[in-house]
């Protein structure tokens, strides 16, 4: 028997040690040492300074470049970048027409027969609809307007000015700022500090036109559907 | 003076006929009458019978060929038959990854990073989102979720039904249906009698795949030029 190691133990563990503690001093085997120790019980003090150990241990765990989160955030990292190469570079003229057309189709105002409105807080999707109109509709830019939709206590002004300077229309081509909050917001109040952005054309050949191009995207989704999907469709 | 003509005329307005229908049999022209006539005052009665003929005229002359209404409809008819055409008709495997990303990009879920998830009432978007699934993505058909979400009041197995034929999703692979009321969606409840469905796929590489892809089509706003980060 190991009376020695196991007297040294069960003193270190009365002093709050942890298992590993102990039998790195004592040079035991962690196992023999929680058969030795498990009867004492700890202050709660000890037990608190083992908690922060253990949590501490984990931290540094989870930030050791090996741990899974980081290999992970790796890995998506990758496969992101190997991603955005894997779309055409310069953006065709048809692709244009596409995104246009595709971008309009989900977030744009689509029940109108005469007045391209287009809403986003996302200042790439802004400029990308402003391109598609200048480039595929050829739309002189005095014709543009737009409107800043943003919560009532934040900056309108300088909403406005980030506005103007991302999509290029002027402020005195902007309607009046909409200063409603939207019941869908929840609570959410500041996630978006410049508000969200509306393109607004009146002009109905523009209108008509989109219309078209999203009739044709659809018409790919009909024409590829199982002929079962395709009748499901005309019944709804 | 025209003595005779004018009090037939009034005989008539308190019989409560519109001008011109007075000017039509007594053979006056519609601005005398009116100087003859516009004293009396019409019943009630009257006046209603007046009004409708009124609203039945233009809306006779709002559905003739030529009316405003008609000449505009053709006009952009026209206009979306000859884009409709503008597009190719053949969906190439390139155009339906930009035309794919496009729609994530803007109906698609960014919270998260382990989750493809795609939400639309419309019936064509969600068939075509599902060929970029299956086409372009190459998700295999166990891996696909679906999920229902309607009003409560609504007839739920057939919007699951209906979502299935759709999506080529058994309904074996669907979640639980879903019934809340959005707020956003005010007092409309019966817009959408089938719901909106939500394609569901977990696989953290293919997000991050569709996220790289999006970052790529962002790219093309060029927001560098105007000092935003790109």
């Amino acid at each position: 028997m190991r009376s020695k190691e196991i007297n040294k133990a069960r003193k270190l563990r009365l002093q709050g040690f942890s298992i590993r503690e102990i039998a790195k001093k004592i040079q035991c085997a962690k196992s023999s040492v929680s058969g030795w120790v498990r009867d004492i019980p700890l202050t709660a003090e000890q037990i608190e300074r083992l908690k922060s150990n253990q949590d501490k241990g984990r931290a540094k765990a989870a930030n050791h470049p090996n741990s899974s989160k980081h290999r992970w955030a790796r890995i998506r990292q990758q496969i992101i970048d190997r991603a955005k190469n894997e779309v055409p570079q310069k953006c065709s003229l048809e692709n244009l027409k596409l995104i246009g057309a595709a971008l309009y189709w989900a977030e744009g105002y689509t029940a109108s027969t005469h007045s391209f409105v287009f809403a986003n807080s996302d200042p790439a999707m802004i400029r990308l609809m402003i391109k598609f109109l200048t480039k595929i509709y050829k739309i002189p830019s005095f014709r543009l307007r737009g409107r800043v939709n943003i919560h009532p206590h934040l900056d309108i002004k300088e909403a406005e000015k980030y506005w103007s300077r991302i999509s290029g229309i002027p402020i005195k081509q902007f309607h009046n700022p909409l200063l409603a909050v939207s019941k869908a917001s929840k609570q959410k109040r500041k996630t978006l500090p410049y508000g969200t952005f509306r393109i607004v054309i009146s002009d109905v050949v523009l209108c008509s036109k989109i219309k078209g191009w999203i009739e044709a995207m659809k018409y790919w989704a009909v024409s590829s559907a199982s002929a079962e999907g395709r009748s499901a469709y005309d019944e709804g | 003076m025209k003595a005779k003509e004018r009090k037939k005329a009034r005989e008539l307005r308190y019989q409560g006929l519109s001008l011109r229908e007075i000017a039509e049999k007594i053979k006056c022209p519609k601005s005398s009458i009116s100087e003859w006539v516009r004293d009396i005052p019409l019943t009630d009665k009257q006046i209603a019978r007046l009004e409708l003929k009124q609203d039945r005229a233009r809306a006779k002359a709002a559905n003739h060929p030529n009316s405003p209404k008609n000449v505009w409809a053709a006009i952009r008819k026209n206009f979306r038959e000859s884009a409709f055409k503008e597009i190719p008709s053949d969906c190439t495997k390139e155009i339906l990854k930009v035309s794919g990303v496009a729609l994530y990009w803007a109906e698609g879920y960014k919270v998260g990073i382990n989750m493809v998830n795609f939400s639309n009432s419309d019936p064509h978007m969600i068939a075509l989102m599902m060929r970029f699934f299956r086409e372009i993505c190459r998700v295999p058909e166990v891996k696909f979720r679906g999920l229902v979400h309607i009003h409560p009041h609504l007839d739920k197995h057939k919007a699951t039904k209906f979502w299935s034929k759709i999506s080529g999703i058994p309904t074996s692979q669907f979640h639980k249906t879903q019934f809340g009321v959005s707020k956003a969606s005010k007092h409309k409840r019966d817009t959408l009698p089938l719901g909106t469905f939500r394609i569901v796929v977990c696989d953290t590489r293919l997000r991050s795949k569709i996220d790289g892809w999006i970052n790529g089509i962002e790219k093309w706003s060029n927001l560098r030029a105007v000092g935003a980060i790109g």
